[in-house]
């Protein structure tokens, strides 16, 4: 186990399953989003007249600087996530500014998904979201490779039925 | 619910209608709606008569009117309902789009029986069925005579409970009263709730604002602070009026209403969480309030709509000893105040410096508890068996002080379980805990009731 999860948020002796690393590149496609709409703001204040100089060139380091801080955030949130199968439930770890650790009893299970978007689907990797009967049970997996999501959900579907315990 | 067309019909059972007169009665309510909108239309015309020689608006709205009972009509023609081989509920109904549905019984949340201020007058009432899951789990029956509701309502929960008996149909147990509500009482908690409480403050400072310094432009916040807990005050009183708890053969029964009445039952061993408020100018009083959430019955999320208030309302005001022993009905077995509570660490308070103090959390072998808030203090109960997943949560805040807290989720409503601001190491041990008396609450679900057919 790296440094990368918070043993607090990963207890040490599990069997933890890292998700797939594309996950970071898929998010940081979106980030990218960022560099225009900073780009473009540089721009405008370069075109304004009466804007002293020095503005453009600060707002544009700031940009890189917080472009950069991004791209680093990002790769340290995907790293984060983490999940195992335990004999009654699934345990799911992520976060790294805000962590969190989730226990869902296989009894408990009502419905799992596997979806992806199109960023999602040219890496790859689909998202396993668990869902509980209460509304605030937040156990989402990405990163996954279809046939990892695909296995994952048809064995915790199978479990669900087995363990099922009503509401 | 909705079962695939086609299905053979059950050839012995007796097809029931809703009262005939259920047309008329649901149309009612609709006509002030029409004359309120026929006076704002177009400046008022219709009730000229320049126009067309006679104000217009009277026979358009008798005209309305009867389409709509028209309409009713048809569709109370087509509304059937009977008990399937199986037991369970079907309705039959629609004109346009023919729909057949049956209600699972053994899945069964909440019964209610309402009557809205028409049908009071004729002395009809609505039986409302919550079942659990999906949004399309409600079905009402509008409308029967109360004695039939009420007898409808006998059968659902004995059916559901699988205890029907053959011979003796829908029989209507003697209930056990165990509280009524003061009026006075409820007027009074009503304005010390700290939201009330608090606005109102807001609304003698403003005057006093307003009073000292010259022009009155503050005033124009006093709709804002005035009027909307005179509003709350005024709905929840309606809503919550006469609040009776009684303790029947098949759950609790609540009843409570001024104007429209409604009579609730919580059935044995459906209560998923419960949460025992103390706002802060209730203490002196020794005063608490009870909210509960059943699955099923969620509506009132904490900003929910007054209805949503009401209905997850297990007592609205009572002293702590009698709050318990309503308690006692719908969690047997549970004295939360027998439960040994962990209190926060000192350095919680930099995270909470006013409701520090009041942090905690406890677990017994039937229920897990936790305590937080200082202006409205919420002590919130779960039973083990009713805990769908468990959390552990820490923003970067809390990390700085080596707190986290843990969140047991529970069906939706509007009971949050939570506990606040605990040494991070220890409270990871405590959602594995909890996670493994959920487990095995379970295997022996104590809350279930006699016959809890949704264990396959």
């Amino acid at each position: 186990m790296d440094k990368t999860i918070d043993e607090t948020f990963a207890p040490p002796g599990l069997d933890w399953q890292r998700v797939s690393p594309k996950l970071t590149v898929a998010r940081w496609i979106s980030w990218l989003l960022f560099v225009p709409i900073a780009a473009g703001v540089v721009a405008l204040l370069v075109v304004i007249p009466g804007v002293p100089p020095v503005i453009p060139v600060v707002v544009g380091l700031a940009g890189a600087i917080a472009f950069f801080w991004g791209m680093w955030f990002i790769a340290r949130r995907t790293k984060s996530w983490a999940y195992t199968e335990r004999t009654d439930d699934l345990v799911v770890t992520r976060g790294f500014m805000f962590k969190r650790l989730v226990i869902v009893p296989y009894g408990r299970m009502q419905l799992v998904d596997v979806a992806a978007g199109p960023i999602d689907r040219y890496f790859g990797i689909a998202t396993l979201q668990l869902h509980t009967a209460a509304a605030t049970s937040d156990a989402t997996i990405p990163g996954l490779t279809p046939e990892v999501a695909g296995a994952l959900r048809d064995r915790l579907a199978h479990l669900g039925e087995e363990r099922a315990a009503g509401l | 619910m909705s079962e695939s067309y086609g299905q053979p019909a059950d050839e012995l059972a007796e097809r029931h209608q809703l009262n005939r007169l259920s047309p008329l009665v649901s149309t009612v309510p609709i006509i002030p709606a029409l004359f309120i909108a026929s006076f704002f239309m177009n400046g008022g015309f219709l009730w000229r008569s320049e126009t067309v020689g006679v104000p217009i608006a009277g026979p358009t709205i008798v005209l309305i009117c009867l389409v709509i009972v028209g309409v009713k009509y048809l569709q109370w023609r087509r509304y059937t309902y009977w008990f399937d081989a199986s037991g369970d509920l079907r309705i039959d109904d629609g004109i346009l789009n023919r729909n057949e549905r049956k209600v699972q019984l053994s899945r069964l949340q909440a019964v209610d029986v309402e009557q809205p201020i028409v049908a009071r007058f004729v002395g009809l009432a609505v039986v409302r069925i919550d079942v659990a899951g999906g949004s399309n789990s409600k079905v009402s029956m509008a409308y029967l005579t109360l004695a039939e509701a009420e007898a409808m309502r006998t059968e659902l929960l004995a059916r559901a409970a699988g205890a029907h008996d053959e011979d003796e149909p829908g029989v209507e147990t003697p209930e056990e009263l165990i509280t009524t509500v003061a009026t006075g009482d409820l007027i009074v908690s009503l304005l010390l709730r700290t939201v009330t409480f608090g606005l109102l403050l807001l609304t003698a400072a403003l005057f006093l604002f307003t009073f000292t310094v010259e022009g009155a432009g503050g005033l124009l916040l006093l709709p804002v602070t005035g009027g909307i807990p005179l509003l709350m005050v005024v709905s929840e009183f309606f809503a919550l009026y006469g609040f009776t708890v009684a303790k029947a053969k098949d759950g609790v029964r609540l009843r409570r209403g001024l104007l429209e009445k409604t009579a609730q039952t919580v059935p044995h061993g459906r209560v998923a969480a419960i949460d025992i408020v103390e706002p802060l100018l209730w203490r002196s009083r020794g005063w608490v309030r009870i909210r509960l959430t059943v699955a099923g019955v969620s509506s009132g999320g904490d900003g929910g709509s007054q209805a949503g208030l009401a209905s997850t309302t297990l007592i609205p005001v009572a002293t702590r000893e009698l709050a318990m022993q309503v308690l006692a009905q719908v969690l047997p077995g549970v004295d939360v105040d027998q439960i040994a509570l962990t209190g926060a660490p000192t350095r919680s308070r930099w995270r909470a410096p006013i409701q520090h103090s009041q942090l905690a959390y406890g677990a017994s072998d039937l229920v897990f508890v936790t305590r937080r808030g200082y202006l409205t203090r919420h002590l919130s109960v779960v039973p083990h068996a009713r805990t769908q997943s468990v959390s552990l949560r820490q923003g970067p805040f809390q990390r700085a002080l080596g707190l986290s807290t843990l969140l047991v989720d529970v069906a939706p409503g509007p009971v949050t379980v939570e506990a606040l601001y605990f040494p991070a190491e220890a409270m990871r041990d405590v959602a594995d805990e909890q996670a493994d008396r959920a487990r095995r609450a379970r295997a022996t679900d104590w809350a279930s009731g006699p016959d809890d057919s949704d264990h396959r």
